[in-house]
């Protein structure tokens, strides 16, 4: 599953440890998001979304699809 | 980050990670500290040696397991969602993979017309039963870290 974590927090200056404070989970967690070599469970998914203020669809996609390149 | 924190706070999540530390230590600590009162007694002649009367071996075996219940517990919420898909997918894979594996050497040993018996050195049928519980427990733990260290080093 692909996502923009990386870009969403590089636009807010957080750092993975910062994020991870945010959404309760270790720094290690957010970095295995971020190079995709793990999938979030459905309440983190909501918990990260919460925090950047956005849509799980607007920060996760599938592998083939990225968010960006949706209809708005 | 302050605006993040009003979102979802983590309240009382280092505290449990301290509170599972200190768990783990004092689980640690008690086994030590019984291994090094019988090596002292041993050492100072008091032999243990011969049955364990058995309201002790029963006693020390709840107190045992209520200890590593209690670190367990303490452990097992301190960590998220990462740490404890590691040892789920370790204990299925590496746990029972191995405890298959080492459970089917059991069983084929006798087929082949090995001595089980002296193979563990066990005084009687029932000592080399016990043993070969051992083994698989024992076999069942390794696999289980061996892949628990493979799938967290794989997550870093």
């Amino acid at each position: 599953m692909k996502n923009r974590l990386r870009v969403l927090r590089a636009e807010r200056a957080w750092s993975q440890a910062d994020l991870a404070e945010a959404v309760g989970v270790s720094r290690q967690t957010i970095n295995a998001i971020e190079v995709e070599k793990y999938d979030p469970s459905l309440p983190l998914a909501f918990k990260i979304a919460r925090v950047f203020a956005l849509r799980i669809e607007d920060i996760f996609s599938e592998d083939d699809q990225t968010s960006t390149e949706r209809a708005p | 980050m302050k605006s993040t924190r009003e979102h979802e706070p983590m309240r009382g999540g280092e505290r449990r990670r301290r509170r599972a530390v200190y768990a783990l230590i004092g689980a640690m600590g008690a086994v030590f500290f019984l291994s090094a009162l019988i090596g002292f007694l041993e050492g100072a002649g008091v032999s243990l040696k011969g049955p364990i009367p058995t309201f002790l071996s029963i006693g020390l075996v709840i107190v045992l397991t209520a200890v590593a219940l209690f670190a367990a517990k303490h452990h097992w919420r301190a960590i998220d969602e990462l740490a404890r898909d590691a040892h789920k997918t370790a204990w299925y894979w590496g746990g029972s993979l191995a405890m298959g594996l080492s459970a089917a050497a059991i069983m084929i040993v006798p087929s082949i017309n090995a001595d089980i018996q002296a193979l563990v050195r066990a005084q009687s049928p029932e000592a080399a039963l016990a043993a070969g519980g051992f083994i698989v427990c024992i076999s069942t733990l390794v696999g289980y870290l061996i892949a628990w260290i493979y799938i967290w080093m794989r997550k870093q």
